[in-house]
């Protein structure tokens, strides 16, 4: 019996010693592990903190438009283990990839890891002059086109003549993540729904007033926002983005005292999320450290809202966000992306 | 009937290209200060390091200058796998564009291809891509024009300045300034006004003159034509080719070339004048207004109209100030695009590497600096105090509208009809054929006359049809009648009729005897004064290369007083200006800088014989 015990205890410790290999040699694995984390424009600044706390990560910084072209029609293996970006890119790029026949890339959307109301930061003498024009809301997207189509500009709605034209600017929605976003917002406020469908981009009354629109947006190198900031209102006078760039940014700047940050109605978020390769492969520890604390305390750091995390400077909790996004769909985003292209060429 | 275009036939534009290619280097930027010639010497490439070449706008070059120094061998010039190393050199913003257009042929006088290429404006990105796709190659200059959102890629502006009307204070309040906005159509209404300044209660300050640059070379001259069509059509963004062919917009812009006192590379000819005008208090009459950008207002009120200091120079402000008009239609912004370029030639090691030094000069310390310089921050945490106050002239408040740069092909349509709706010129072209020009002017065999000659027949190529061009050639004793001293091969006439004739009698052109540089100087002078057309730019064009050797007539004053006398004046005034070019190491400069200045032109200096064609086409673009 004793024999019997002694053959089944060395047994088990043969088992138990080769099993404990087994798991150090993974975690060694995973520690000598590369993970490739590709990162949209917006988020570089928390991307560099995490690259610079964990030697593992190699990271790509480019404009989410960049990326999802690339994807959308990669066959074979994606170049990336993990995209952080903001919703609903991944799921864009996964549409495109149906379209064409292609197997979708990421696993299901995760809950998004941080969030971002979107903005308007606009001069302050001029959204003054503009919110009576408003017809009884805040100042936002839909009045900022109906300005824009107004003939003799800023003088016509009352203000100095010296100010020449209306110009709103937001970022590009076919290459830059929040452009995209902030154009959905956009025509969100036109329709006064999010419920849309590429049916409602016929509307001719619609159409007249995207059309003045995007004629009135200023060309910015970057961020519009920044733009308006080193430029000033001659330039830009309303620099649709994010809260995460604009809260910071605006606390920080010289210009400050003349600009107003405004949250435009309906009420939409950029949500970040990180989008992993559907399948096996080093996402499992790509996941861990994004969105473990290292990655949640970059997300706030560089003015993303992330819940227990403290806010960055020029970043409240006010206003609340809602559940959702506030965003159109996916599909309705890609074909709006479609329908910029057409306007603007 | 519609002039020819100044567009050029494509074997002489080839030709043009290539010569304007260089024309800030060595030999046609003398002027007075040949510092002005690069960035300076940077020294060898740490090993291990990636040289970051620079391209650099002239404005900026002494900034950029003195930034890279301070990055080459900081911890900011290293990153984990690079090492940054970045040496700068001037280059004007037209010159580079057509460098970069044919590949950056001439690395002897614009330096290396460059990394990175920062023009005072992204409008010269977009002519350069525009440029290309005509010839069907990629673009390399990823830059933001045009309307409408554009790439996050897109070249961001590291220092920023407007462009201005500058004017003396006296003449600026004259037009109701600070209180009531100028524009470019005040502007257009009192140049066409017969009595001048007269119309305002100053007839003592002649016809009203605009100092306006060659806007195929000079940003600020790009900037200023594009805002003429603006104001032409009311339109402030979208401008079309449709709004530039309407006939009261041609109307327009040639009613705004017509004041023009003359053209040019840079602004900084007109400011030095003006500020030479103004220590013998006769900034009046020279220039009543001058296309500039905001910093260079700020730099003749500091009393450094070049804006370059030299070691020991002490800065002495104007008598009269200059303003800062921002033209009530809008104006244009002077972006300076930190553009890494899209070239062959560029590595992706020499990209990161380039990405280093933009971060540096980003820096905050690294922009306030920037605004000591009087550009506006490119970083907007730091803010555009002090130079940019009132007290030199300028608003920080303005400009309230910014006029969007137009599509690149509307870009390269207003750089096309510039050409045709320029102030025609009237010029006698006076060339030395004494004895010396028969010496070497390279090692291939050629003398300094056959250089000359070379460079004076592709010259012509760059006046327009209806300009008026006379050749004039000078040596002692070169007629037996009188005047003995020089002899008139052929009278101003429209060049488009007698192009061919100018060159064969150019091409025939022997060297004899002594240089009667006085003489002949005057004589053309007294010709064109005598003759003046207003309509036109009159001017002498005086090459010579050596020092007066006539002994009838050795006497300077007589002359720099007769020419002092005539050159600007009220209402009456004929302006006749003489722009000398030195050509070769025998010249007399300064004798020749001084027959400049006395007419408020400019002096060219190609000490190397083998420089004399980019010299020329410098000089050519004063017309």
């Amino acid at each position: 019996m004793r024999r019997v015990l002694a053959v089944v205890a060395a047994a088990a410790m043969v088992v138990g010693s080769l099993a404990l290999r087994s798991r150090l040699d993974d975690r060694k694995d995973e520690r000598s592990q590369v993970l490739r984390l590709t990162c949209a424009t917006e988020l570089e600044a928390a991307c560099r903190q995490l690259e610079e706390a964990d030697g593992r990560l190699k990271v790509t910084v480019e404009p989410a438009g960049t990326t999802a072209s690339r994807l959308a029609e990669v066959d074979g293996e994606a170049g990336l283990d993990g995209w952080l970006t903001t919703g609903p890119w991944p799921e864009i790029v996964d549409l495109e990839r149906r379209s064409a026949a292609l197997e979708p890339l990421f696993t299901a959307p995760r809950p998004p890891l941080a969030r971002s109301p979107l903005v308007l930061v606009v001069a302050t003498e001029r959204a003054a002059v503009l919110a009576p024009r408003c017809a009884g809301t805040a100042v936002g997207w839909k009045c900022l086109g109906e300005a824009a189509s107004t003939a003799g500009g800023w003088a016509a709605l009352g203000g100095r003549p010296e100010w020449g034209n209306v110009k709103p600017a937001h970022a590009s929605p076919v290459a830059d993540g929040v452009g995209a976003l902030v154009l959905g917002q956009a025509v969100s406020s036109w329709f006064g729904r999010t419920d849309l469908s590429t049916a409602d981009l016929e509307d001719e009354e619609f159409q007249r007033w995207f059309a003045a629109l995007e004629g009135a947006v200023a060309p910015s190198a970057g961020s519009p926002l920044t733009t308006l900031l080193v430029a000033g209102p001659g330039v830009v006078d309303a620099a649709g983005t994010t809260e995460a760039e604009a809260g910071p940014s605006l606390a920080n700047s010289a210009r400050r005292n003349s600009l107003t940050l405004l949250y435009p109605s309906p009420m939409a978020t950029a949500d970040v999320m990180l989008a992993t390769a559907a399948g096996d492969g080093p996402s499992g520890s790509l996941s861990r450290l994004v969105e473990g604390g290292k990655g949640r305390e970059a997300l706030a750091a560089a003015g993303w809202r992330v819940d227990g995390q403290r806010r960055a400077p020029g970043v409240s909790d006010s206003p609340a966000l809602g559940p959702g996004s506030g965003l159109p769909s996916p599909g309705f985003l890609d074909a709006l992306r479609a329908r910029w292209r057409e306007v603007t060429s | 009937m519609r002039t020819r275009s100044h567009r050029l036939p494509t074997s002489v534009r080839t030709v043009v290209a290539v010569v304007l290619a260089a024309v800030l280097g060595t030999a046609c930027v003398a002027r007075d200060d040949s510092a002005r010639d690069g960035g300076g010497d940077f020294g060898a490439v740490p090993e291990g390091c990636s040289p970051v070449d620079m391209a650099v706008s002239p404005e900026k070059v002494e900034l950029l200058t003195d930034l890279a120094r301070r990055f080459n061998g900081s911890d900011e010039a290293k990153a984990a796998n690079t090492c940054a190393f970045v040496r700068v050199k001037r280059v004007s913003s037209g010159t580079a564009a057509q460098e970069l257009t044919q590949g950056w042929p001439d690395e002897t006088t614009n330096g290396p291809k460059p990394v990175v290429w920062s023009p005072a404006s992204s409008a010269w990105g977009a002519i350069v891509n525009h440029r290309l796709a005509a010839s069907g190659q990629p673009a390399i200059a990823a830059v933001a024009t045009g309307s409408g959102a554009v790439s996050p890629n897109a070249a961001k502006p590291f220092m920023l300045t407007p462009l201005v009307i500058a004017m003396p204070r006296p003449m600026a309040e004259a037009l109701g300034w600070p209180q009531t906005p100028i524009g470019f159509g005040d502007i257009l209404k009192l140049a066409q006004d017969p009595a001048g300044w007269g119309g305002k209660g100053h007839p003592e300050w002649g016809p009203f003159r605009l100092g306006k640059t060659n806007p195929n070379i000079s940003t600020s001259a790009l900037s200023a034509t594009i805002a003429q069509y603006y104001a032409a059509t009311g339109k402030t963004r979208d401008l079309s080719a449709e709004d530039l062919a309407r006939p009261e917009v041609d109307a327009f812009a040639r009613g705004v070339e017509s004041s023009v006192v003359h053209y040019g590379d840079t602004t900084l000819t007109f400011l030095n004048n003006l500020y030479r005008n103004d220590a013998r208090g006769a900034s009046l009459t020279y220039a009543s207004a001058i296309a500039v950008e905001e910093k260079s207002v700020i730099d003749y009120n500091r009393g450094d109209p070049d804006g370059i200091r030299a070691p020991g120079e002490e800065p002495k402000p104007p008598r009269v100030p200059l303003v800062a008009i921002y033209p009530k239609e809008g104006t244009l912004l002077s972006d300076n695009p930190f553009i890494v370029l899209d070239a062959p030639w560029v590595s992706p090691e020499a990209k990161a590497a380039a990405r280093l030094f933009e971060r540096f000069v980003l820096q905050a310390d690294n922009q306030r600096r920037v605004v000591s310089f009087g550009f506006r921050p490119g970083n907007p945490q730091v803010a555009a105090g002090d130079p940019i106050v009132p007290a030199n002239g300028v608003d920080p408040n303005q400009p309230q509208n910014v006029l969007g740069v137009p599509d690149p092909a509307v870009l390269a349509r207003i750089v096309d009809l510039w050409g045709e709706q320029r102030k025609a010129a009237r010029v006698l072209v006076v060339i030395d054929v004494s004895g010396s020009m028969g010496e070497p002017g390279d090692n291939q065999g050629h003398t300094k006359l056959d250089l000359a000659k070379q460079a004076a027949v592709d010259a012509l190529g760059l006046f327009k049809a209806e300009d008026q061009v006379g050749l004039r050639i000078f040596s002692t004793d070169l007629s037996r009648t009188e005047p003995t001293d020089y002899v008139d091969l052929l009278p101003l006439a429209p060049v488009g009729a007698q192009r061919e004739q100018i060159a064969t009698k150019i091409r025939a052109l022997v060297p004899t005897n002594g240089t009667p540089l006085y003489t002949v100087t005057k004589d053309s002078f007294s010709f064109l004064r005598d003759s003046y057309d207003p309509a036109r730019i009159n001017a002498v064009v005086l090459l010579s290369d050596g020092k007066n050797e006539d002994p009838r007539n050795t006497n300077l004053d007589p002359l720099l007083t007769l020419l002092r006398s005539g050159s600007e004046g009220g209402q009456s005034g004929r302006p006749v200006r003489v722009f000398p070019i030195a050509y070769g190491k025998d010249a007399d400069p300064a004798v020749l800088r001084r027959i400049a200045e006395a007419t408020n032109a400019a002096v060219y200096e190609a000490t190397n014989p083998a420089t004399i064609n980019r010299v020329l086409v410098e000089v050519i673009s004063n017309f």
